[in-house]
C-alpha cells in the first residue's frame, strides 16, 4: 500500500463526497449543524427610517399571512446598530456597515456575532418645495455639485446663476434656499456624506472646518450626523417623516431635503432630476435605481465582516443616462449565534421573514417607492440566512422565489426595461415640464429664464460645461481616497455587481438520486478496498489469542 | 443591615440605567406598537362573554378556580369588596380585552421609601398576568407571564421602587434559592436570577418575553377603588411559551387572566419580600413581587378562565401573493380576511398602504392591479395629459368591499376619572386642526406679554386649549384635563379620508366662517398660518432676538416684535397657497392632507444657563403620526411623540451636547388628548370616539357607529363614475356619521392577466360575501367596519364575476409592448358603456404588471428549463455510468467464461 495509492483513494473520495453533496442538497434539503426552531417567537428590531416604509408593510403583511410576530422601532441607523449591539433588538437595520471608512464617529462593530443581508434598495431623494410666482415648481432639476453646494451652505438662493443654469426654464425666484437635514443618527446622512466625500470633496472640505470637524485621512469625515453651521438657516428635523414633514408644510418654500424616494411620493411632494455622468437629469424610480446599482461593487469576500456590503463609487459615476446616481440599497444585521438571548425560536422567526422579504416583498418594493433587489443579492441573503441559528424557511434557493427582477438570463429584469431618459431631461437647454416624484400629475409651465442678468444662452452654456467639468475636475483631482470606503478590512475581494450568477434551479430528484448514489458508488471504490483487504487479512490470519475468557 | 441592601442595589441598578438608557428608544416603539397586534381581530364591543368574579362568595362559573379566602387574614379586609370584570372571555386570540376592578380600599397612595424616595404603588394597586395550565396546582405561578419589565429602561419606571414590583422577584434577591421562575408550556423553566454576561444583564426567561414583549400590566386605583385598564391578550402564535389556542395541545384552548390586587396590609417582613423600606413610615407599603410565593399577595389573586380560538397558520410559507395598494382605511379588514383568503381561494394576498392619490396612479400605469379607493379614477383628478389619455383607454371596474368611518378618538382622565363621552362641532375641530389654541402653537409663551399685536388673535385673545372654549364647555359637561385636548393629526401624507374630512368642516357655516378668518361668537379667531395668503390678517411680526433683563441665569434672549423707527411693528405676510400660487382658503379648498402650518417658535426666552439652546416650532411639538392606526397607538400610549425636553448632556447632529429629546408619555392618569383615526383603530386600542354635529344642525349630534353608518350608507350621493358614491356631509339625515366612508377596489383590467383576475375576483367574491360577516374570528369583519348593504353586496359579486370572466380584445399585439410601468396607450380597448365595440388592444399584458407572479413565475420555470437538462443530463449520464459499473464485471465474467 504505497502512498500513491492512498492518495488517489482519497481524491477518489473526496469526488464520492462532491457528489453526494450536491446531489444530496437537493434531496435531503440544506443540512444544519444546528437545530431549527421549533417555534414562531415574537422578533424585536429597531434602525433605519430610510427602510422603514417597506419593514411596517412586510411585517403587516406576514403576521397577518403566517402570523410570524415581529416588531420594528423606527429608530435611525445609528440607533438600530447599537440596539443590536447592546442586544436589545434581534436584528438591526441600517443604511451603513459598523465602523464605516474615514468616518468621524466611533462605531465599533457589535461583539454579537452577526452579518450584513441586503433588504430593499432605493434612492435617496431630494424632496423640495418651490414656488415660482406662487406655483408650485415640480421638474426641477440639480447637479450633483449644485446640490452639494446647497447642502454645504455655498449656494445659499434659489435665483443662484448654478441653479438656473440645471433649470433653463426656470426663472427661479430669489428666495433663501432652507436646506432641511436629519437631527437624528441616519444612515440617510452617512449615505450623502459618502457620496461627498468622493464625488465633491473639495466641497465637503470645505465644509468640515465650518462645522468645526477635524479631516478623517486628509479628508472631510463621513457621518451619520449631518452638522449644521448655527444661523445657517439649515433646520434639522429627527426621522424621514420629520424632514419630509417640514418640506411638505405649504409655508416651507424654499426648503429641499435628502429623504427617501417614498417619502415624497406619499405626501404628493416633487422630487429633484439629478444630473448622472451621462449629462441626463434623472428621477429615482425603481428602474433607474436599478440600473444604477448594475455598477455596485458588494464586497464579495465571505471571510470578512462586511461581506455584502456595498461600495458605490461607481455607482455614482455609472455612465448609464438611465442611472439615478445616490441609490443605495439598506441593510438587516442578522444575528448568527444563540447569545444576548437570541435562541432559536426567534431564528425560525427571523429567517422566515428574511426569507420572504428577499423574494415576495420585493415584489410591493416598487409600489412602496423602492426599487427590488436583484438576483445575485437575493442569492447572497439566501446563504445569509442559513447562517440565522434555528432557521429554517420555506423559501431556500433562488428557485422559489418570487422576485420581480429576476430573468431567465441572470440580468435585471427591471434594468433591461428602465425606459431610457427623454431627450428634454438632458443637460442643455431644454427641460421638461412633467412633475416628478409625488407630484407626477403637476407639470410645470417654462417660466422662461430672466432676461438681462442671466441670459439664457450663457446658462445654457454654463449648464453643459459648468458642473460637468466641476465634477469631473473634483473626480480627477482628489477623488478623497475613497475607492473602497468599507476598505476596513484588508483587501476585501470586490466584484462587480452586474448579476452573472449561473442558474441554480434546483436538479430533479432522480438525477440527483444517481448523483448521490453515484458519489457513494466512488466512495466505496475509494474505501472498501482497504477495509476489506485488511477485514479478510485478518480473518485469513490465524488468531493466537482466542481462546475462552480468563475470567 | 440597613445599609446592605441599599448597597448592593446601587450598582445594580446603576447597571440597569445604563441599559436602560440604550433600549429605551426600542421600549418606546415596541411599546406603542405592541397593542398592535389587537389590530388582526378587535374584540367585538358586546360579545356576550364578559364575566364578573367576586373575591369573596363567587357564585358563577369561575368559583373553582379561586383560592381559599381566609377571613382572619390581614386582606380579607381589604379585598371582601373586590369583583374583577372582563369584557371578553370567549373565541379569543391576539386582542385587546377591557377590566374593571372594583372594591379596592381606596385610590393608589404614593409612599416614601427607606431612603424617602417616592414609591407610586405604595398602596391600592393591580397586577395583571396572562397564564396557563392547572390554576389549582400549587406552583401555578411559574406559568404567568410577568417579571418582562425587570430589564426595562428605569426611566419607564415612575419610581425608584419600581424594581421591587415589577420583578418575579426582587431584584437586590439575586440567588437560586429565590429564583421564581417561568414555566413554560413544555414544561421547561426559566430562572429568574440576574445573570451579567458581558456587562449586561440578562435573564434566563428573556429568551422569551421581554419589556417589548409582554403583556403584563400595572393599574392605579382611583379614589372610588377601582381600576379600568385594557389588557393585551396573547395566543400561542406569537406567545408560544403560553400557548394559548395551539391546536396541537388540547388543554391550552383555555389560559388564564390572573389578576393580583395590592391592598393596603402585608404580612411581608422577610426574605425576597422583605421591603428595603421596613422601616419606612408605613410598614403595610406593598412592596415584592405578585407572583413570587414567599410574598402574600399571589394567594389574594382572581382568577378568570380565557378561552381562546385555535391558532393557525393559514397561508404556506413561500406562497406566492397577490398584491393590493391602497387606503389604509381597508387595512383592518383585509388583515382579517387574508388567512381567510389563503384557506378558501389557496391564495395568499398582501395589502401595501399608500395615500389613494398614489394607488389611483399606480393602478393606472399599471403598478398596481388593484387599488383600494374613497374616490373613483376621473379626469379631475389626473392632471397629465398622459394619465388623462391613459384612463380614457383604461377599463376599471369598481366594487365596494368595506364601510368604515373617521373618527376622533380620544383619551380623557382627569384625576383617574376617565370621560368616555364628548361632543364636537365642525367649528370645534376647525379651531384643532388650525392649531388656533394657543396651548397647541406655543402661544402660551407669547401670550404672558401684552404684545399689542391688535388683531392677531393666538397670542392674547384666543382661549389656551380646547377645554377652554366656551362652546366645549357647554357641549361637554364632563370633567376633562384642564388645558388639555390637543389633536394627533397623519401627515405629511394624504388620503382621501383627510379630504372627506375637509368637505365637512367647509360643509358647515359656523366652521366654514371661522375657517375664512371670522370670529366665533366669542371673539376667538384662526391662527393667521392658516388663512389664505393675501387676507388682511394674514400677517405676523417679524421677530428678533433682544436681551430679556435679568440677570445671571434669569437673562437670557426673548424674540420680541422687530420694530420700525416709529415704534410701530413690523409684519411680514404668511397665509397659505394653492400649488398655482392663488390663495388656499380652507373654508373652500378640499385638500387630501392635514396641516401644520404654525411656525411660532419655542422657548421664547433662552436663558443663559442653557446657552446654546436652539428653538423648536409646533412641528416637532406636535409631530404628525406616519398612519391612522398609529395615531390611535398613540393615544393608547398617552404619547403625544412630541420631542421638545431640552436635554443639555444630549449630543446634536453636530456633535455638541444639548439636544432636544422625548418628553414621552403622558401621566395616563391625568391627560387629555384627540387623534384623528379610523374606526377600526379606535375599537382595537379601545378608545372611546367622538361623537360630531351635523353641519348646521346645532344640537344634532352622530356618533361612528352602527346607526350613524348605517344612516349614511342609506343617503350616498353618486359620484361622476357609476357604482361609486359618496358621503356628502351637506345632505345627511339626523343621524348619519358625516365622516362614513365605503371603500371601493378598482381593478384595472386593461393591464391584468387571467392569473391577476382569478385572484382579484376571488377576492372581491370573499369581500362580497363571509368577508362581511361580523365577528373577531379570523376571515370576519372586525369590529369598526359596517356591513355592506345587500345592494353593495350585489355590486361587488358583479365585479367579481365582471373581473372574472373578462376577456381581452384579441387582436394581433402590437409588434413590441411598452416594458414596465407604462401600460402602452396604444389603442383604446372601451371604457365600460362608453365604446361598443372593443377596439383593438394589446393583448399582451405590459410585463411590469403586478399580479400573483405571472412574470416571477414565467421567469423561473425558464430559468429551471435551463439547468433542469443540465441537472438531468449529469445525474442521467451518471445513471448509465453506474449501471455500466455494474454490469461490466458480469459481462467481463462471462466473456471470459
Amino acid at each position: 500500500m504505497s502512498a500513491r495509492w492512498t492518495r488517489t483513494r482519497a481524491l477518489l473520495a473526496l469526488l464520492g463526497v462532491a457528489l453526494m453533496m450536491t446531489g444530496g442538497g437537493t434531496v435531503v434539503t440544506a443540512s444544519r449543524a444546528d437545530a431549527a426552531g421549533t417555534l414562531h417567537v415574537q422578533i424585536t428590531g429597531s434602525g433605519s427610517t430610510w427602510s422603514a416604509n417597506a419593514l411596517q408593510q412586510w411585517i403587516r403583511n406576514v403576521w397577518s399571512n403566517y402570523q410570524w410576530k415581529i416588531t420594528y422601532s423606527e429608530s435611525g441607523s445609528t440607533q438600530g446598530r447599537n440596539d443590536f449591539k447592546n442586544g436589545t433588538a434581534d436584528f438591526g437595520v441600517s443604511e451603513i456597515p459598523y465602523g464605516i471608512a474615514n468616518s468621524n464617529e466611533a462605531d465599533a462593530p457589535s461583539n454579537r456575532a452577526f452579518v450584513y443581508m441586503p433588504i430593499v434598495a432605493g434612492g435617496t431623494a431630494f424632496m423640495y418645495n418651490l414656488q415660482i410666482g406662487g406655483k408650485r415648481v415640480t421638474n426641477l432639476r440639480l447637479s450633483g455639485d449644485t446640490v452639494g453646494k446647497i447642502f454645504t451652505g455655498v449656494i445659499t438662493r434659489w435665483d443662484d446663476p448654478q441653479v438656473i443654469a440645471d433649470n433653463p426654464s426656470l426663472a427661479l425666484p430669489a428666495i433663501p434656499i432652507v436646506p432641511v437635514v436629519r437631527s437624528d443618527g441616519s444612515g440617510a446622512t452617512a449615505q450623502f456624506s459618502i457620496w461627498m466625500r468622493q464625488e465633491h470633496p473639495d466641497l465637503w472640505d470645505a465644509y468640515c472646518p465650518k462645522v468645526g470637524r477635524v479631516f478623517v485621512n486628509d479628508h472631510c469625515g463621513v457621518t451619520s450626523n449631518y452638522p449644521v453651521v448655527p444661523g445657517t438657516g439649515f433646520v434639522s428635523r429627527a426621522g424621514s417623516n420629520g424632514v419630509a414633514g417640514y418640506v411638505a408644510q405649504p409655508q416651507a418654500v424654499g426648503a429641499i431635503t435628502f429623504v427617501e424616494y417614498s417619502y415624497a411620493t406619499n405626501s404628493g411632494f416633487p422630487v429633484a432630476k439629478l444630473l448622472n455622468k451621462s449629462g441626463y437629469y434623472t428621477e429615482p424610480t425603481a428602474s433607474n435605481v436599478a440600473v444604477a446599482l448594475l455598477s455596485a461593487h458588494i464586497n464579495e469576500d465571505t471571510t470578512s465582516q462586511n461581506y455584502l456590503t456595498q461600495d458605490l463609487s461607481d455607482v455614482y459615476t455609472s455612465g448609464d443616462p438611465r442611472t439615478y446616481p445616490l441609490s443605495s440599497y439598506s441593510y438587516i444585521i442578522l444575528p448568527t449565534a444563540l447569545e444576548n438571548n437570541f435562541t432559536e425560536n426567534k431564528g425560525l422567526t427571523l429567517a422566515d421573514f428574511g426569507a420572504y422579504f428577499l423574494c415576495e416583498g420585493q415584489q410591493q418594493a416598487e409600489s412602496l417607492g423602492y426599487s427590488p433587489l436583484p438576483i445575485n443579492l437575493v442569492q447572497a441573503g439566501q446563504d445569509q440566512i442559513r447562517k440565522i441559528p434555528g432557521g429554517d424557511p420555506a423559501i431556500k434557493g433562488i428557485s422559489d422565489c418570487n422576485n420581480p427582477t429576476f430573468t431567465p438570463d441572470g440580468s435585471n429584469k427591471l434594468a433591461n426595461e428602465a425606459p431610457p431618459p427623454s431627450e428634454c431631461d438632458k443637460q442643455g437647454a431644454t427641460q421638461c415640464s412633467v412633475g416628478t416624484g409625488g407630484a407626477k400629475d403637476t407639470p410645470t409651465e417654462t417660466s422662461g429664464a430672466p432676461a438681462g442678468s442671466n441670459p439664457q444662452s450663457g446658462g445654457t452654456q454654463n449648464a453643459a460645461g459648468g458642473p460637468a467639468a466641476a465634477e469631473s475636475g473634483a473626480g480627477g483631482t482628489s477623488r478623497a481616497g475613497d475607492g473602497a470606503v468599507l476598505s476596513q478590512n484588508a483587501a476585501p475581494v470586490v466584484v462587480n455587481a452586474v448579476p452573472q450568477s449561473l442558474p441554480t434551479t434546483a436538479i430533479p430528484v432522480l438525477p440527483a438520486l444517481a448523483i448521490v448514489l453515484a458519489g457513494l458508488a466512488v466512495i466505496m471504490v475509494a474505501a472498501l478496498p482497504p477495509i476489506l483487504g485488511r477485514r479478510r487479512r485478518r480473518r485469513v490470519l490465524p488468531d493466537p489469542v482466542r481462546g475462552p475468557p480468563i475470567r | 443591615m440597613k445599609g446592605n441592601p441599599v448597597s448592593m442595589r446601587t450598582p445594580t441598578r446603576r447597571r440597569l440605567a445604563l441599559l436602560a438608557a440604550s433600549c429605551f428608544s426600542v421600549l418606546l416603539v415596541a411599546l406603542a406598537t405592541a397593542p398592535a397586534q389587537a389590530l388582526t381581530s378587535p374584540a367585538a364591543p358586546d360579545s356576550g362573554s364578559s364575566v364578573t368574579v367576586r373575591w369573596t362568595g363567587d357564585q358563577g362559573s369561575a368559583a373553582p378556580y379561586q383560592p381559599a379566602r381566609d377571613p382572619q387574614s390581614v386582606h380579607y379586609g381589604d379585598f371582601k369588596d373586590l369583583s374583577v370584570s372582563v369584557s371578553k372571555t370567549t373565541g379569543l386570540t391576539d386582542e385587546v380585552v377591557s377590566v374593571h376592578v372594583g372594591g379596592l380600599p381606596g385610590p393608589t397612595k404614593r409612599m416614601a421609601d427607606l431612603i424617602g424616595n417616592p414609591v407610586e404603588y405604595g398602596q391600592n394597586f393591580v397586577q395583571a398576568m396572562q397564564c396557563w395550565g392547572d390554576p389549582s396546582a400549587s406552583d401555578f405561578y411559574k406559568n404567568c407571564e410577568w417579571g418582562g419589565n425587570t430589564l426595562a429602561p428605569s426611566s419607564f419606571a415612575p419610581s425608584t421602587a419600581y424594581n421591587n414590583v415589577v420583578g418575579r422577584v426582587q431584584n437586590r434577591s439575586n440567588t437560586d434559592d429565590d429564583s421564581v421562575p417561568f414555566r413554560d408550556v413544555t414544561g421547561a423553566e426559566y430562572s429568574s436570577k440576574l445573570k451579567l454576561v458581558n456587562g449586561q444583564y440578562q435573564l434566563a426567561y428573556s429568551d422569551l418575553f421581554g419589556p417589548f414583549t409582554t403583556n403584563e400590566t400595572f393599574a392605579l386605583s382611583d379614589s372610588n377603588g377601582s381600576s379600568d385598564f385594557n389588557f393585551a391578550l396573547q395566543s400561542a402564535a406569537g406567545a408560544p411559551y403560553l400557548g394559548c389556542g395551539n391546536p396541537d395541545i388540547p388543554s391550552a384552548s383555555r389560559c388564564w387572566l390572573v389578576v393580583v390586587p395590592r391592598g393596603e396590609h402585608t404580612t411581608n417582613y422577610t426574605g425576597t419580600c422583605d421591603a428595603a423600606m421596613q422601616d419606612a413610615p408605613n410598614p403595610d407599603i406593598q412592596v415584592g413581587s405578585p407572583v413570587d410565593p414567599k410574598c402574600d399577595y399571589w394567594g389574594n389573586r382572581v382568577v378568570i378562565p380565557m378561552d381562546f380560538r385555535p391558532t393557525s397558520t393559514a397561508c404556506a410559507s413561500g406562497s406566492t401573493e397577490a398584491r393590493t395598494v391602497g387606503s389604509e382605511l381597508v387595512q383592518a379588514a383585509f388583515a382579517s380576511w387574508q388567512p381567510e383568503l389563503c384557506r378558501s381561494t389557496g391564495s395568499a394576498y398582501n395589502f401595501v398602504s399608500v395615500s389613494d392619490l398614489l394607488a389611483r396612479e399606480q393602478l393606472l400605469r399599471g403598478t398596481a392591479g388593484l387599488a383600494f379607493i374613497n374616490k373613483p379614477l376621473t379626469v379631475s383628478t389626473l392632471a397629465t395629459d398622459a394619465d388623462k389619455q391613459t384612463l380614457a383607454s383604461t377599463q376599471v371596474v369598481y366594487a365596494p368591499v368595506a364601510v368604515s368611518a373617521i373618527t376622533v378618538a380620544f383619551r380623557a382622565v382627569s384625576n383617574r376619572v376617565p370621560q368616555t363621552e364628548l361632543k364636537l362641532t365642525p367649528r370645534l375641530l376647525a379651531k384643532l386642526v388650525t392649531q388656533s389654541y394657543s396651548y397647541s402653537a406655543g402661544g402660551w409663551e407669547y401670550a404672558a406679554d401684552n404684545l399689542g399685536l391688535g388683531n392677531w388673535s393666538s397670542f392674547s385673545l384666543n382661549v389656551s386649549a380646547l377645554t377652554g372654549d366656551p362652546e366645549f364647555i357647554q357641549l361637554n359637561p364632563g370633567e376633562f384635563k384642564f388645558q388639555g385636548g390637543n389633536l394627533i393629526v397623519t401627515g405629511p401624507n394624504g388620503s382621501d379620508a383627510t379630504a372627506q374630512f375637509w368637505k365637512y368642516l367647509q360643509a358647515d357655516d359656523d366652521a366654514r366662517e371661522f375657517l375664512s378668518g371670522e370670529p366665533d361668537p366669542w371673539g376667538m379667531r384662526i391662527n393667521p398660518y392658516y388663512l389664505p395668503a393675501g387676507h388682511p390678517d394674514a400677517r405676523m411680526p417679524e421677530w428678533e432676538d433682544t436681551p430679556s433683563g435679568g440677570s445671571g441665569s434669569s437673562s437670557g434672549m426673548t424674540l420680541q416684535p422687530k420694530r420700525d423707527a416709529a415704534g410701530n411693528v413690523i409684519y411680514r405676510s404668511v397665509g397659505l397657497k394653492k400649488a398655482d400660487g392663488s390663495p388656499l382658503c380652507l373654508c373652500d379648498t378640499t385638500q387630501d392632507t392635514f396641516l401644520l402650518s404654525d411656525e411660532t417658535m419655542m422657548p421664547r426666552t433662552i436663558y443663559a444657563n442653557s446657552a446654546g439652546q436652539t428653538r423648536y416650532d409646533s412641528l416637532s411639538a406636535w409631530p404628525y403620526a406616519p398612519s391612522l392606526n398609529a395615531t390611535a397607538s398613540r393615544l393608547f400610549n398617552n404619547d403625544t411623540g412630541r420631542k421638545t425636553s431640552w436635554d443639555p448632556s444630549a449630543q446634536n447632529s453636530a456633535g455638541e451636547y444639548g439636544a432636544y429629546v422625548s418628553n414621552g408619555k403622558s401621566n395616563p392618569y391625568d391627560v387629555f388628548l384627540n387623534g384623528i383615526t379610523d374606526t377600526p383603530s379606535a375599537i382595537a386600542y379601545k378608545l372611546p370616539t367622538a361623537s360630531l354635529q351635523l353641519p348646521n344642525k346645532p344640537g344634532v349630534f352622530a356618533s361612528a357607529d352602527d346607526s350613524g353608518m348605517g344612516a349614511a350608507l342609506g343617503s350616498q350621493v353618486a359620484t361622476d363614475v357609476a357604482g361609486v358614491s359618496s358621503t356628502d356631509p351637506a345632505a345627511l339625515p339626523d343621524d348619519a356619521y358625516p365622516l362614513t366612508a365605503v371603500t371601493y377596489a378598482a381593478v384595472n383590467l386593461t393591464t391584468s392577466n387571467q392569473q391577476s383576475r382569478e385572484a382579484y375576483a376571488n377576492l372581491l367574491e370573499y369581500a362580497a360575501g363571509s368577508g362581511q360577516v361580523r365577528g373577531s374570528a379570523p376571515g370576519e369583519l372586525p369590529a369598526g367596519y359596517f356591513p355592506l348593504t345587500a345592494e353593495q353586496q350585489g355590486q361587488a359579486a358583479a365585479a367579481a364575476a365582471e373581473i372574472r370572466s373578462f376577456v381581452p380584445p384579441t387582436t394581433a399585439p402590437t409588434p413590441s409592448p411598452s416594458p414596465a410601468s407604462a401600460p402602452a396607450p396604444v389603442s383604446a380597448p372601451p371604457v365600460a358603456g362608453v365604446n361598443s365595440v372593443p377596439p383593438v388592444v394589446a393583448a399582451v399584458v405590459p410585463t411590469g404588471v403586478p399580479s400573483v407572479a405571472t412574470n416571477a413565475s414565467a421567469t423561473l420555470t425558464s430559468t429551471e428549463s435551463v439547468s433542469a437538462p443540465v441537472g438531468g443530463a449529469i445525474g442521467g449520464a451518471l445513471v448509465l455510468g453506474l449501471g455500466g459499473a455494474v454490469a461490466a464485471p458480469f459481462l467481463l465474467r462471462r466473456r471470459s467464461l
